[in-house]
């Protein structure tokens, strides 16, 4: 999976949002970072070679037109973004447009606070993956199919918490909003904070047709950060995907549930046993 | 032209944004020439208007900028765009002549050199550049 997609629903940003993150601290003044198209890119970190001849042409230039030179020191320790790569799973710079530069990612401190100074203003519509802001508009999983499933749910998990489409933190840089969440009780019910991979019991996604990419993005972080098992329900197929064993890599096991077979839940609520005709409705 | 009457009526700028064309757009060239502004785009960024040249310095990112940045340049209406490519030791310059967005440079290599349209005295020698 790669942002190359088609179906994939990028947060474009505009000039002036730009101009506000700099100016409201969410990026760093200097930050070398161009907005090409709506995406946002870091620059790469120029050689010691660039930077030389950058001055030198400026310095030429300068002389010969009589005019003073002007900007930013291009090596500013804050200017080029960092991430550590370890804490990634996609791998965004494999975007056909603007590679080598690689698509700038936000922390989910700074998604929290692009909502706050307005320009995220409706949290619910967008998901932060990998760093990389997402609009959730485009997809429309079954409402009825969701409901039904979060009934059942509760109905099996007893004091389990069941969330729709609410924000799960899993890591530095993702806030994805499964279409489901079982959550481990816990006394406050998350009004704290959003809860995070080791809090989750099962992540469910609903399948919106093929067109819908979105679970292909949201499984390997779900896996990455722990989630014990992930569903993806395909009303249309009858079936029902199943992620386990959760790793750096993605599930590393997965499986297909057909009308007659039964699904279990994970750990202390191992004795949850679901048909997938009653899962289907 | 002497050099003296053109003193501090123009802008070289590392590293200043440009406002290009729709607002999706802020491409951070290497370096730009802008038109005289008695503040020195302290206080506006730089229309596409303003900019009488742009300039990419390349090693790592020759092909995207080729690629990407220049069409970019061109679309938004700047009227020239350089790209040394230190790889190949060669000066690019787009939009010189030819219809607009015409992606074909005139090449020029260590020993040439060349002006921008926008100050045909100013003979730059490709090997000065690279130094």
């Amino acid at each position: 999976m790669s942002l190359a997609d088609p179906e994939l629903s990028i947060r474009r940003f505009t000039v002036s949002e730009l101009r506000r993150m700099k100016e409201r601290g969410i990026l760093p003044p200097q930050a070398r970072i161009e907005l090409l198209d709506g995406l946002l890119v870091d620059l790469p970190r120029p050689s010691a070679r660039k930077i030389e001849v950058v001055r030198r042409l400026a310095d030429l230039l300068a002389e010969r037109l009589g005019a003073p030179v002007q900007g930013g020191e291009p090596i500013h320790p804050d200017a080029y973004a960092t991430f550590d790569p370890n804490l990634m799973v996609h791998d965004w710079e494999t975007l056909p447009l603007t590679a080598p530069y690689p698509l700038h990612r936000f922390s989910v401190e700074e998604y929290h606070r692009l909502g706050e100074i307005g320009i995220l203003a409706a949290p619910g519509r967008y998901e932060l993956l990998d760093g990389v802001v997402l609009e959730a508009a485009h997809r429309s999983p079954a409402q009825r199919l969701i409901d039904h499933v979060v009934d059942l749910l509760r109905e099996r998990a007893g004091d389990a918490i069941v969330s729709v489409s609410d924000a799960v933190r899993l890591g530095p840089y993702s806030l994805p909003r499964p279409d489901v969440t079982v959550c481990h009780a816990r006394q406050d019910r998350y009004r704290s904070g959003p809860p995070s991979g080791e809090d989750v019991v099962l992540a469910v996604d609903v399948w919106d047709g093929p067109s819908d990419v979105t679970h292909a993005l949201r499984w390997p972080v779900y896996a990455r950060w722990r989630i014990p098992i992930a569903w993806l329900i395909d009303p249309a197929g009858g079936a029902v995907h199943v992620g386990k064993e959760p790793s750096d890599r993605g599930y590393a096991s997965t499986e297909r549930y057909r009308s007659g077979e039964t699904l279990s839940l994970p750990g202390p609520f191992h004795d949850v046993v679901l048909e997938v005709d009653d899962i289907l409705g | 032209m002497a050099v003296a009457v053109r003193r501090h009526r123009f802008t070289v700028d590392q590293y200043r944004m440009i406002q290009a064309g729709i607002l999706t757009k802020e491409p951070q060239p290497d370096v730009t020439v802008l038109r005289p502004r008695a503040d020195f785009y302290r206080a506006v960024h730089p229309q596409p208007g303003d900019v009488l040249l742009v300039i990419e310095v390349a090693d790592t990112t020759v092909e995207p900028d080729r690629r990407w940045k220049v069409p970019l340049s061109a679309r938004a209406g700047l009227r020239e765009a350089w790209l040394v490519d230190l790889n190949a030791e060669r000066l690019e310059i787009y939009g010189e002549a030819g219809p607009a967005g015409d992606p074909r440079p005139r090449v020029l290599s260590r020993g040439e050199a060349g002006a921008p349209g926008a100050f045909p005295d100013l003979t730059i020698h490709v090997a000065d550049l690279l130094g």
